[in-house]
């Protein structure tokens, strides 16, 4: 790194968000110290022959009537719009608008996950070339099918989509980065945005996740790999991270999206300032399923985020871990936060937002980030929700009633994608 | 950013897996004899379809590439993902890349790629999974249904074939994943984050689902009957471009590192930048002003004058849109110099490979530099007014090249532009 | 889940073909069905962008059980002449193409263009009358057939 590049720093300025438990960065800091996880038997669809039943949904959801548009409540998936109400959020949050943004300037990165467009566009016309005897006809689906595909479904399938619209609607010109992930893209989005504009290839990035697991295909998909709880009898204490007890997370919903700024122009514009995106480290446990090998990994990750923010692991005085809940997957970023850290990190106060909202996909990295933020405005940190008898053999202090009147300049957040994407980041609050 | 970079990134391995051919060596010498690689949609049954051709990779067996303790992975893994596979063997092996020897955190992983489209008799089982018996059951044999996601699949394939324990990308930005993929690669080499990276792109878009929803944009080429013309980028008779597979990975590599290992280096990867096209989703630029920020951007990083490129490969699609556009953002790029430039659609002969175009494409510039050649333009009958630069008609061109520039375009507006040049001490 | 068409075998009125065709709009471009008359202009008044006719076509189709292809709606705008001959070799607008966008367009001022129109440009000119023409022949199309 150039002396150059030591000396732009990255300012969060605006966000927006949507999650099960609310809409702005107060809501959720308020639902989560009522401290119930929200989660029940899924609404959306159903799910009774899964072995994963319950979820955490966003309620009273109209695409149609939030997106007011006709076109998009059409063509976004489930959790893109979040993430395209999330963008608008943050934008109108950081007090920039589409004339004041400047477009060549300004970037956007996304962390998501996707998989084409919905299946349900070729039902038609597979049932138009059904023969009597329930085979598709060649023929028949040339005559009849065809036609009766949606247009527009290579459009909606896109991986880029809301990512378009959103650029679209505020001239965001930039870099840009879409990535795909199952959980650690929005933290990694925020990570490489720092870059960016540390490197000064932007001054601005619109940059976070969105996701929505409560779908069918996915919890089946979760639940099988063992990824998610099976409580369904218990589901607001289902999710448990660092429990005895625990047996995975709970599929959840939302997006968070954050603003960064080069911290002069924020500044210059007189920017209310969130907090500073200091340091990030990204990396990858191999093989995945070697528990060391993730940790030695995830060790060199925290310490690569240590670094790229210049401090020490002692001028760390928080850490919000991952808590997926998977027996592994907790060890795992206990245990690197420990080598990491030392006996330091053995003794601050450690927490995770997860068993409140359930897992949020892609959004958690960004939203948990807002939610660090909240604590170092507050000074304030709150409990892991569910964490009833925590797990002997995890090393670290777990929070487990709320700890106010702290001194939180610091903190440092640990985000896990399935299989095993790792990522750290390292964030300061307002004025230093 | 035109001062000299403290870490600098250069080639030492490559691997191509494409319809023109399944190795880097066949693929390069179809590419340079304007041999094409489109031809009548053969894995399934097209007949009679809007469109009947693709390019596709023929006679693709993974198993060779694949350790011993990933053969039972293998059959299961998604076509793409099989090519990727064996694109990543091929180009370690051509860099000597020897795993146990780096410090797994300091080799990553970025790659364009995008989940594995279902094909119309999973979509009928779906269908009826999901339409004809409520409430819905979760079929056995999609059990690992999971590894369609490449955010899996590349873990459990070559993070773990690899020890690939650094930084993993899957960038998913379309037709402009490929080149992304090589610029977020650069970057972590760059910034300091590791020495080594496995980039590029697989995809295999020539699958049933994706070649219905495709032709009903009206962006494909119906040349059904003359499926080695059908791509005519440039071409004043173009219809739209050839869907296609397969995979391209380079081995990106630190400078100092890849010299201190005594690695060949193939050419420097000098610049990187990106844009976002935003007045329409699938239209190209009007006036070619974001792909043009792209490419100045790439030239800037690079710390280059338009005039030391001698070879554009261009996106270079075959629509009516992308080709024109293309064409303004290279004279608004280059300038003057935009007459001097040899460029040339390769997608010409190995059709569209969407998320592994850029990376494909990318392997081609760096062989151009290597053997001084520039591939052709085939199919390039009918000159356009509209697009009115030299595009290396039909036959490949024996010229000094010292530096080159790859673009690519994206359906949903995303940008990039890479510039590799040969190694300068 | 829509695993259904519509099909009416009867030829509707003009005010119900209007009707639905309204009802399309508002569903594809996110309209008000009050912005929506026979003489709005799909591009500059109701914001249709290319990929939108697609989506209005299906609409349609859907709606009505026609079958209209994206090539039907730029002959039907083109009234019968071959796109060779609305088009001179450079893909510009011909001189007899610019006669029939006169015909199309009674206030056309040809001497007000910058330059000249090219084969994208004829969607400017279309109207919805020009659909609920396009859905009446169809349909009269279709009872014929049957």
């Amino acid at each position: 790194m150039s002396e150059a590049d030591e000396k732009r720093r990255v300012f969060v300025t605006g966000m927006g968000l949507l999650s099960p438990i609310g809409r702005t960065a107060d809501d959720v800091w308020q639902r989560w110290a009522g401290g119930r996880c929200p989660a029940g038997p899924v609404k959306r669809f159903d799910a009774t022959n899964l072995p994963t039943r319950i979820a955490t949904e966003i309620p009273d959801f109209s695409p149609r009537k939030e997106l007011k548009s006709g076109r998009l409540a059409r063509l976004l998936r489930p959790g893109e719009d979040f993430g395209y109400l999330a963008a608008a959020a943050a934008i109108s949050d950081a007090g920039l608008d589409r004339e004041s943004i400047n477009g060549p300037r300004s970037g956007i990165a996304i962390g998501c996950r996707k998989e084409g467009p919905k299946v349900e566009n070729f039902f038609s016309a597979i049932k138009a070339s059904l023969t009597e005897a329930g085979e598709m006809d060649h023929q028949k689906f040339i005559d009849d099918g065809i036609k009766l595909i949606p247009p527009q479904t290579i459009v909606e399938g896109l991986p880029n989509a809301c990512m378009y619209y959103i650029a679209h609607e505020y001239v965001l010109q930039g870099i840009n980065y879409n990535f795909l992930a199952l959980g650690s893209g929005g933290a990694m989005a925020l990570g490489e945005s720092l870059r960016a504009i540390r490197r000064g290839e932007a001054d601005l990035m619109l940059a976070g996740g969105y996701d929505s697991w409560v779908n069918w295909v996915y919890l089946a998909q979760l639940s099988n790999r063992r990824l998610l709880s099976r409580n369904n009898d218990h589901p607001q204490k289902a999710h448990r991270p660092f429990d005895s007890n625990r047996d995975g997370s709970v599929a959840g919903e939302g997006a968070c999206l954050m603003i960064l700024e080069d911290a002069d122009s924020a500044v210059r514009r007189g920017a209310s300032v969130y907090g500073e995106l200091q340091g990030y480290g990204s990396a990858t446990g191999v093989p995945h399923e070697d528990l060391a090998a993730c940790t030695r990994v995830l060790t060199g990750c925290i310490r690569q985020a240590l670094a790229d923010a210049g401090c020490g692991p002692e001028e760390i005085d928080f850490v919000h871990l991952s808590g997926d809940a998977t027996p592994g997957g907790d060890a795992v970023e206990t245990r690197a936060t420990m080598e990491a850290l030392g006996r330091h990190g053995t003794q601050i106060p450690a927490t995770t937002l997860k068993s409140a909202t359930g897992h949020l996909g892609n959004a958690s990295g960004s939203m948990e980030l807002a939610m660090m933020f909240e604590a170092m405005k507050r000074q304030t940190i709150l409990p892991i929700v569910n964490l009833e008898d925590p797990d002997p053999v995890l090393p670290l202090s777990f929070v487990t009633s709320p700890m106010e009147g702290l001194e939180l300049r610091r903190g440092l957040l640990l985000n896990r994608g399935w299989p095993s994407h790792y990522t750290a980041l390292v964030v300061g609050r307002a004025g230093g | 950013m035109t001062a000299r970079k403290a870490r600098r990134v250069v080639v030492t391995g490559m691997s191509a897996v494409s319809p023109p051919g399944n190795d880097l060596a066949s693929t390069w010498a179809s590419v340079k004899a304007g041999a094409s690689g489109v031809r009548s949609v053969q894995s399934f049954d097209a007949t009679d379809w809007p469109v009947q051709i693709a390019g596709e990779v023929r006679d693709f067996r993974v198993d060779p590439f694949l350790d011993e303790s990933q053969r039972s992975l293998g059959e299961i893994l998604p076509r793409n993902v099989q090519m990727g596979v064996a694109a990543t063997a091929m180009a370690a092996e051509d860099a000597g890349l020897q795993p146990e020897s780096i410090p797994p955190e300091r080799l990553g992983i970025s790659v364009g790629a995008y989940t594995t489209c279902i094909n119309l008799r999973q979509a009928a089982g779906w269908r009826t999974l999901m339409v004809d018996h409520a409430p819905p059951r979760y079929p056995d044999d999609e059990k690992r249904i999971d590894l369609r996601l490449p955010q899996v699949s590349i873990v459990e394939a070559l993070g773990d074939r690899w020890r690939a324990g650094g930084p993993n990308y899957v960038v998913s930005t379309a037709c402009a994943a490929g080149t992304q993929a090589l610029g977020s690669a650069v970057r972590a080499i760059e910034d300091g984050r590791a020495d080594v990276m496995i980039s590029g792109g697989f995809d295999n878009m020539v699958e049933e689902v994706v070649l219905l929803s495709f032709s009903l944009l009206g962006v494909m080429s119906q040349r059904n009957d003359e499926p080695e013309r059908a791509s005519r980028p440039f071409d004043r008779q173009r219809d739209g471009f050839v869907i296609s597979e397969g995979a391209a990975i380079l081995i990106l590599e630190e400078l100092k590192h890849a010299q201190q290992r005594g690695a060949r280096i193939y050419a420097e990867l000098t610049g990187y930048g990106a844009s976002m096209t935003t007045e329409h989703i699938t239209d190209a630029a009007t006036d070619g002003g974001a792909p043009a920020a792209a490419i100045s951007l790439a030239l800037q990083d690079a710390g280059m004058e338009p005039e030391q490129i001698q070879y554009v490969n261009a996106h270079g699609t075959s629509t009516r849109g992308n080709d024109k556009s293309e064409t303004m953002a290279i004279r608004k790029a280059f300038g003057e110099h935009a007459d001097r430039l040899a460029v040339s659609s390769t997608k010409s002969m190995t059709g569209h490979l969407i998320h592994a175009a850029g990376a494909l494409e990318a392997v081609f510039c760096v062989m151009a530099i290597h053997d001084n050649v520039a591939p052709p333009t085939i199919n390039y009958e009918h000159p356009d007014p509209g697009c009115d630069l030299d595009y290396v008609p039909n036959e490949a061109r024996e010229m000094p090249i010292d530096a080159a520039l790859s673009n690519s375009f994206a359906f949903g507006g995303n940008n990039g532009a890479v510039v590799f040049r040969r190694l300068q001490e | 889940m829509r695993d259904e068409i519509v099909v009416n075998a009867e030829i509707p009125t003009r005010d119900e073909v209007f009707a639905g065709v309204q009802e399309c709009l508002v569903e594809s471009l996110a309209v008000d069905p009050d912005e929506v008359s026979e003489d709005s202009l799909l591009v500059e008044d109701l914001g249709l962008a290319s990929i939108d006719m697609l989506d209005l076509l299906f609409g349609l189709n859907t709606t009505f059980g026609t079958y209209i292809r994206p090539q039907e709606v730029q002959s039907h705008l083109l009234g019968g002449m071959s796109e060779d001959e609305f088009l001179k070799a450079d893909r510009t607008v011909s001189e007899k193409g610019y006669e029939r966008i006169a015909e199309l367009v009674p206030d056309f001022d040809r001497s007000k263009l910058e330059e000249d129109l090219t084969d994208g440009d004829l969607f400017q000119f279309f109207r919805v009358r020009h659909v609920v023409d396009l859905v009446l022949d169809k349909m009269a199309e279709k009872a014929e057939n049957a």
